[in-house]
């Protein structure tokens, strides 16, 4: 009646550009994808072999490795962002502004394929997004054996061994170290006095820098338990830190004293964070 | 006004002279140069580092790791330290005073230290066998120009983060050209 059904707005390049843009797009990030799953598929059993066979307690060798190759998925991110923003978002501004205005029905099939369009290519990148995630993890994750509890264990069997196998600088009388020191330590002759200094193996030192991730690999299931909780738990988070540092204390008694005071602090940082 | 008793010193051993010496251990001097310079054997001076280290972790005010900071970029002046230095060559000298004294150098190696570990090389060795600078020199440099780099984030955000990847930019082509390019170069849009 007021001729408002007359003169529909009628753009089928456009459409046919929007189809086009979006195929793009998806096939873009189509072979994005493969490239790093082929990446990731290729980098993961050399990843294992390199940690396993690298002597170096720090395995530096690995984490290179490791950082070289988050750094190429990072570039393959940084060019999904890079073409999104140079050629889906201003497509999407460009496209818009040539429309009639949304309330009027003229237009209103060319906003929701545009809608479609934008929802679509958004998803997919959020998708792609997911898989770079999935990929960071899976090549962080490539370790080998890095069970803490195995290498803690073969060193006190190794501290057994050699415990008694020492001798006194000064007078040649057998030294016995009483426990396993982490640091370089005074031990004092029971024969002449003398001063020994018994300065640790590599791997002992070590051991120190590990106990606070083994303490934590041995009360995983806790921390687990406290994240699965809805809503979040404090006493269960509690509980687990008060295992861990249980856990830690065990693996280095000398530290009880600055653990628990490092403990009080965690739990205060907590408790102001959770709240 | 009472101190804080987390600033005591440990073993006789102050944090600045804590300071100092993992700055100067970072710039090539070993344990056992550095526990002589402060004329303590190494049970004692191993035991020292243990508990400063400990003593930031017990500190809820950051105090001690600011501090620490701060001691760590003065580590050249540290009259324990002043007739120890790491044996250099005089270029490298020339470049451990610069980026000292040239922020835009500083800042540019900084830079290229990340990208290189993004193309899986050891940055801090990068940096080393480029210009002879050790780590400890670079973290020494990094305490030093702190502040004025936040200052200048402060005061023009957008043309702190414009140079930053225009070094991103040129060291990111750098490595891959090293390793033939990058992984997905031949993909595009």
């Amino acid at each position: 009646m007021f001729g408002f059904f007359k003169n529909k707005y009628d753009n089928p390049a456009l459409l046919e550009e929007i189809r086009q843009t979006e195929e793009k797009w998806f096939v873009f990030l189509d072979k994005l994808e493969l490239r790093l799953d082929q990446l990731c598929a290729a980098a993961i059993p050399e990843l294992i072999a390199l940690f396993d066979q690298d002597s170096d307690p720090y395995k530096r060798a690995h984490s290179r490795m490791l950082t070289g190759l988050t750094g190429q998925i990072s570039q393959m991110q940084q060019k999904a962002i890079e073409a999104k923003e140079e050629h889906i978002i201003p497509f999407l501004y460009a496209s818009n502004t040539v429309l009639p205005d949304l309330i009027s029905s003229a237009g209103r099939k060319y906003h929701d394929r545009l809608y479609r369009f934008q929802m679509a290519c958004f998803e997919r990148h959020h998708q792609f997004e997911d898989k770079v995630n999935e990929g960071i993890a899976a090549l962080r994750s490539a370790k080998g054996n890095s069970d803490l509890e195995v290498v803690y264990q073969r060193q006190l069997t190794e501290f057994e061994r050699i415990k008694n196998k020492f001798s006194c600088k000064q007078c040649g009388g057998k030294l016995t170290i009483q426990k396993m020191f982490f640091i370089a330590t005074y031990i004092q002759c029971p024969f002449c006095q003398a001063q020994n200094t018994y300065t640790p193996s590599t791997e002992i030192q070590m051991l120190f820098h590990q106990a606070r991730s083994l303490a934590e690999q041995r009360t995983a299931h806790l921390l687990q338990k406290y994240e699965e909780s809805r809503p979040k738990n404090p006493a269960l988070y509690q509980q687990y830190l008060r295992s861990m540092f249980d856990e830690w204390n065990k693996i280095t008694p000398d530290m009880l004293e600055e653990n628990e005071r490092f403990y009080q602090r965690l739990l205060k940082d907590h408790s102001i964070n959770h709240y | 006004m009472s101190e804080n008793p987390l600033l005591a010193p440990i073993h006789g051993i102050t944090l600045e002279d804590y300071s100092a010496a993992c700055a100067k251990m970072g710039s090539g001097l070993s344990e056992d140069q550095v526990a002589k310079a402060l004329g303590v054997e190494m049970p004692v001076w191993q035991e020292a580092n243990l508990l400063w280290q400990e003593r930031m972790k017990e500190d809820a005010t950051y105090q001690i790791v600011t501090l620490f900071g701060q001691h760590f970029g003065t580590a050249d002046q540290h009259p324990k330290f002043s007739n120890l230095q790491a044996v250099v060559s005089p270029e490298a000298t020339g470049y451990i005073e610069k980026i000292k004294t040239d922020k835009d150098f500083y800042q540019e190696l900084e830079v290229a230290r990340q990208v290189a570990y993004d193309y899986g090389l050891d940055g801090a060795s990068w940096i080393a066998d480029q210009y002879g600078i050790s780590l400890g020199d670079f973290q020494i440099a990094a305490s030093l120009w702190n502040e004025q780099i936040h200052r200048d984030i402060a005061a023009d955000s957008q043309k702190y983060m414009q140079s930053q990847d225009a070094y991103k930019e040129k060291y990111r082509q750098k490595f891959a050209n090293a390793q033939g390019g990058n992984v997905a170069d031949d993909i595009e849009f």
